[in-house]
């Protein structure tokens, strides 16, 4: 049942309404009213209204003064049976909860303050932009072709790179030009076109497999033999995707040098023959030679393919390494001033070509010699680079695969690396450091394309090999690379 | 597995469900066609489209409903029968008319499930036949799918294969929820492999088209088949394409989206609606927001130009993205430095 | 009627009214959100149709549905906590006043579209239909809905299919703030069903056995197999057309005069045919059903709101 007393508040009267007038009272204090009977008059903006009493009561307290505005659900009146005392209406009117804090100058409801802070940010913006309009005045200076549209930060840059803005066509609405239509401008970017290498765009899989990892990844996985079956994907419903796979944590899966130390121990081993002779002759060769460093790009999409075709039509499987090898070598013969050694004071000059090819081992780096290597074809390049390889690793090389070197070929292309130098291996007078092939756009006549790159970087010994013969020899290893048809003649 | 065309797969699908599940009901008009007329044929013409041919003789009137054309009625009907125990699958013979229906579909079917706390469920297929085209105009050439993927509550699918017509299909009748299913009119007659039995495609799962390491391109519907052509051309010249087809627009696959843009740095997104709030500008917000740092270039969006659809041929040839355009848009996205 | 069922459907009637009255007085407390639309006054018409059917038969309602709902057989508390917007809620506070359901007794949902529910009852009725269990489907509207083309797409189909679907047209003389002698253009709602080519049937909304008579007319046709039936039951609403509608277009008096002249509790306890029930019976209903009243207000008032976790569930079986 209701209870005895019972609060009158402000109504809410249509969808807007958030606060009213309580314009007068038709009731008076301790008289009883009949429901349907009139007991007061409101007035909103938009109409006066009379209320009818919603039921019989005694009007116990009027609380809101005639003329004043209160907000929907305002405690205006407490109503109730006849004989209630005071103190009683005292403690409903304290208890009352309405849902509205009749304080028309408070702060709107906490609910709406976030927006408003974000309304008021937002409005702040905004007044505050046309200071930072005037201050990035269009450029006096440059004109503004008839026709064109041009946003103001574009024209500026237009200007301090010189371009044409006539030549341009904008990426904008109607044509406008925007910054990022100049900065193409001046990047060079345009229309692409391949290089005819051939893709392989194949994918078939399963809808089971793809419930569990994403094609993107699936493929990725596939192509790098990976299991991916136990892997825990980030994905919707823990599907595996691209991020989740172990790509670059193969390596760290396990430790490659394991001394077993726990946390805190340390252990120190002296250098081992082989480290201490590789320590000082890098020492020697970093604090006697004078290194100078050249460096330079090698377009890589004949070789690719070349190669490809090769190991197809001979059922080889000659390594880019192995035709960089025979470039190399071919080159040396034609620039005897590289092929020496410096002893001393003195530059030694070879009739052959002594390839060294540098070998990393378990405890160090060695370096075994192809021999005559400029005299080989690519096939017996090949099986002896990998003799020498595979026999470095396994320890059964003999002391004559070692011989007198006459240039060395690093390359660290296979992990992964762009470029990088070498230290020269002293008596030699120069290295070669090979980067890896990797997808890159490159200029062509046809504007950029796609293409296989690669990065040569030769370091050479000043003492006997100045700059215009060191450019020239690698110079001629990228013609013979960018023209590789010899190589696998 | 035999070669057929999405027409064929999809009556085939609605054979085969209506026959394993008999409370499987279809309406729409014409479905049939013929009710009322002097010829008296009960089996008129089968669908406008074809795709309901065989329905009435086989499963009678009862379960299959040709209705007077009233949009409103049949798909609320079709929801009214789904929030009793049965399967609807309502027929709009263009989806330009969700027009003349869409309280039915936006305030009543979407909301259903939410509204009532989660304990009704409405598992109705309304199938509708969009597109441009076929010189159609404005009023029946449209793609309305981004307005019903906007919509929480519903499922939108977009079919480009015929072995993915049937197999979507399937799965969006035996789903609980009510699934919007997009055919594209100018696709009916695109044959493939299609398996012969029961085929069920996951809703949520791209469909990697074709695979390359340099560009993503996301197509809807007819859109694929153009983006393939484009893909072709570039593949000639040693430039690789992931080419998605995320098949479901709501649910969707934004995983494997994410994965290509981060693995390539390129996304193009082609649509054959106009651009503003569409599934073109809603991928590429998506891709933006979750994979700003894998972006090398902007995200180009090939789509329709904001214009109502033209009834010219030559116009309307000029509405509709074309294979050449689409290359020059991949081109240009793959050409930024 | 036996005096159970004349103690059961008076009680349906006054728990209708007295539900809607205490709603009245609480909405001005500013403790139930939204809006809110209120029934008192057409309670025969809602017991009057839904007593004569079976908790297999379904209906569908309008945004007025806090009386169908009760005469369909949805637990009264579960409402209430519905529209306080409570986690106990009959929809889990999802819906609210203008979208409560309990497929449970066959109340297909009230509908914040005017409209909107024809269609659906039209396939409610193909699926009873094809079941063929001689089950009902009925479509709650006003004479404002009957304006509405979904409702004339969905008369017509169901005459086209022979749906056993009951529409019926509840006129209180009002849609929203407009007077139906200006909004609907027949003359005649009833004559207007008729020319949609289905039996139509027309009865006095305020009086209880008027309408079962009608109502029982009506099933015999449609669980005979004869296709739809429109009901015009003429009635009126005691309230504005949403709670806080100063309804400034209504006549001095008229709702007073009103529940002094036609109110259909006080036809149903002065008819004939409830005298079974004596004047102390009647009152003890009175009673128990303001103290049921009573407890399911205080009860909703201090439930607890959803969980903040429930905006995101119930939008797909699954996604």
């Amino acid at each position: 049942m209701m209870s005895k007393l019972r609060a009158f508040t402000m109504p809410k009267w249509g969808i807007e309404m958030t606060e009213g007038v309580l314009a007068e009272w038709l009731v008076a204090e301790g008289e009883a009213f009949a429901k349907g009977q009139v007991i007061a008059a409101i007035e909103t903006d938009k109409i006066v209204n009379e209320v009818e009493a919603d039921y019989d009561a005694v009007c116990l307290r009027l609380i809101a003064k005639p003329e004043t505005e209160h907000v929907v659900g305002a405690l205006l009146a407490v109503f109730g049976e006849a004989g209630v005392g005071a103190a009683e209406i005292d403690k409903f009117i304290g208890e009352f909860s309405g849902n509205a804090v009749d304080d028309l100058s408070a702060s709107e409801p906490a609910g709406n303050s976030v927006e408003e802070m974000a309304v008021e940010q937002a409005v702040a913006e905004v007044v505050t932009q046309p200071d930072s309009e005037q201050t990035t005045v269009a450029p006096e200076v440059l004109e503004i072709p008839e026709g064109v549209r041009i946003s103001s930060k574009a024209a500026e840059l237009a200007q301090t790179s010189g371009v044409d803005l006539t030549e341009l066509s904008g990426s904008g609405n109607r044509g406008r030009i925007l910054v990022q239509d100049v900065e193409q401008a001046v990047r060079g970017g345009g229309l692409f076109s391949g290089n005819g290498a051939a893709v392989d765009n194949s994918f078939t899989a399963d809808a089971e497999v793809l419930e569990r990892i994403t094609p993107i990844a699936f493929k990725v996985a596939e192509n790098a033999g990976l299991d991916w079956s136990q892997l825990a994907g980030s994905g919707k419903n823990q599907r595996i995707r691209l991020r989740d796979l172990p790509i670059t944590e193969v390596v760290e899966q396990e430790p490659e040098f394991d001394l077993g130390l726990t946390a805190g121990e340390t252990k120190t081993i002296p250098f081992s023959r082989m480290r201490g002779h590789v320590a000082d002759r890098l020492t020697r060769s970093q604090n006697e030679i004078p290194h100078y460093f050249l460096e330079i790009d090698v377009d890589a999409n004949q070789l690719v393919s070349a190669r490809a075709e090769y190991n197809k039509q001979a059922s080889a499987h000659a390594t880019v390494n192995d035709v960089v090898l025979l470039a190399v070598a071919r080159c040396l013969a034609r620039h005897q001033q590289v092929n020496i050694n410096v002893i001393d004071d003195e530059i030694k000059y070879f009739a052959d070509v002594n390839l060294a090819i540098a070998v990393s081992i378990d405890d160090g780096l060695i370096t075994p010699v192809i021999k005559q290597a400029d005299s080989l074809n690519l096939a017996e390049l090949s099986s002896e680079a990998r003799r020498l390889i595979d026999g470095a690793r396994a320890s059964t090389l003999s002391l004559a695969d070692y011989g007198k070197g006459t240039f060395t070929v690093s390359n660290l292309g296979m992990h992964g690396i762009k470029r990088f130098t070498s230290i020269i291996n002293p008596p030699q007078a120069a290295i070669l450091s090979v980067g890896q092939i990797r997808r890159a756009i490159q200029e062509s006549s046809a504007g950029p394309v796609f293409g296989w790159r690669m990065s040569l970087t030769m370091a050479c010994d000043h003492r006997a090999i100045d700059g215009t013969i060191g450019t020239s020899m690698l110079a001629s290893i990228k013609s013979q690379l960018e023209a590789p048809q010899q190589l696998f003649a | 597995m035999a070669i057929k065309n999405i027409r064929e797969a999809i009556n085939e699908t609605l054979h085969q469900e209506m026959e394993r599940d008999e409370n499987i009901i279809i309406l729409g008009e014409d479905i049939s066609g013929g009710a009322g007329t002097p010829s008296g044929k009960q089996e008129a013409i089968g669908g406008i489209w074809g795709t309901t041919a065989g329905l009435l003789p086989k499963f009678g009137p009862e379960r299959v409903i040709d209705t007077p054309i009233s949009e409103s009625a049949i798909v609320g009907a079709a929801a009214g029968a789904s929030l009793n125990g049965k399967r609807a699958i309502a027929e709009l013979m263009f989806a330009d008319f969700i027009g003349v229906s869409f309280d039915q579909l936006y305030n009543q079917i979407a909301k259903f499930r939410y509204m009532f706390g989660g304990e009704v469920k409405c598992p109705v297929v309304v199938r509708m036949i969009y597109g441009a085209g076929m010189n159609s105009a404005a009023q029946h050439s449209q793609a309305m799918y981004s307005i019903l993927t906007a919509i929480p509550g519903l499922k939108v699918v977009t079919p480009t294969n015929a072995a993915d017509a049937k197999g979507l299909l399937t799965t969006a009748i035996r789903d609980d929820d009510p699934v919007m299913f997009f055919e594209h009119k100018a696709l009916f007659t695109k044959k493939c492999e299609v398996p012969d039995d029961e085929h069920l495609v996951p809703f949520g799962q791209a469909n990697l088209v074709r695979s390359g390491d340099d560009i993503t391109v996301v197509a809807i519907g007819r859109m694929v088949s153009f983006a393939e052509k484009a893909a072709d051309k570039l593949a000639e010249e040693g430039v690789g394409v992931d080419l998605i087809d995320p098949r479901t627009l709501s649910p969707l696959d934004e995983d494997t989206i994410i994965d290509s843009v981060e693995k390539t740095g390129r996304l193009v997104v082609i649509d054959e609606s106009p651009p503003r709030c569409s599934i073109a500008s809603d991928l590429a917000g998506i891709v933006a927001q979750k994979a700003f740092s894998s972006l090398k270039a902007p995200i180009e969006q090939v789509t329709a130009p904001h214009t109502p659809i033209p009834f010219a041929r030559e116009l309307e040839r000029g509405y509709v993205p074309s294979p050449p355009l689409i290359e020059a848009r991949i081109r240009q996205c793959l050409g930024y430095k | 009627m036996n005096k159970q069922d004349l103690d059961r459907v008076y009680r349906r009637m006054k728990t209708i009214r007295e539900f809607e009255e205490r709603l009245h007085l609480e909405i001005q407390t500013g403790d139930i959100a939204g809006f809110t639309h209120l029934y008192s006054g057409q309670e025969a018409s809602a017991v009057g149709v839904c007593d004569a059917l079976t908790v297999d038969d379904t209906i569908v309602s309008t945004h007025r549905g806090h009386g169908h709902c009760i005469a369909k057989g949805c637990d009264p508390q579960g409402m209430m906590l519905e529209i306080y917007g409570r986690a106990d809620g009959l929809c889990k506070g999802k819906g609210g006043s203008m979208h409560i359901a309990d497929f449970n007794v066959g109340m297909l949902g009230a509908n914040g579209i005017v409209g909107g529910g024809p269609p659906l009852a039209v396939g409610a009725a193909i699926a009873a239909k094809l079941d063929g269990k001689q089950r009902v489907s009925v479509a709650f509207g006003g004479d404002g809905s009957s304006n509405q083309g979904t409702v004339f797409e969905a008369m017509n189909l169901a005459v086209v299919l022979d749906a056993p679907a009951i529409f019926v047209f509840e006129n209180n003389g009002y849609g929203e703030h407009t007077g139906a002698s200006y909004a609907v253009g027949a003359d005649d709602l009833r004559a207007r069903c008729e020319g949609f080519g289905m039996l139509a049937l027309a009865a006095d909304g305020n009086d209880f056995f008027a309408v079962q008579e009608t109502m029982d007319q009506a099933l015999n046709h449609a669980r005979g197999g004869k296709g739809p039936v429109a009901l015009e039951l003429h009635t009126q609403r005691y309230m504005g057309h949403f709670e806080g509608d100063p309804q400034r277009y209504r006549a001095k008096g008229e709702v007073a005069k009103a529940r002094e002249t036609v109110d259909c509790l006080l036809q149903f306890r002065a008819h004939k045919k409830a005298s079974k029930l004596s004047e102390k019976e009647f009152d003890a209903i009175d009673a128990e059903v303001l103290q049921l009243i009573d407890d399911i207000t205080k009860v909703a008032q201090n439930a607890e709101p959803p969980h903040p976790d429930e905006l995101h569930t119930d939008v797909y079986v699954n996604y």
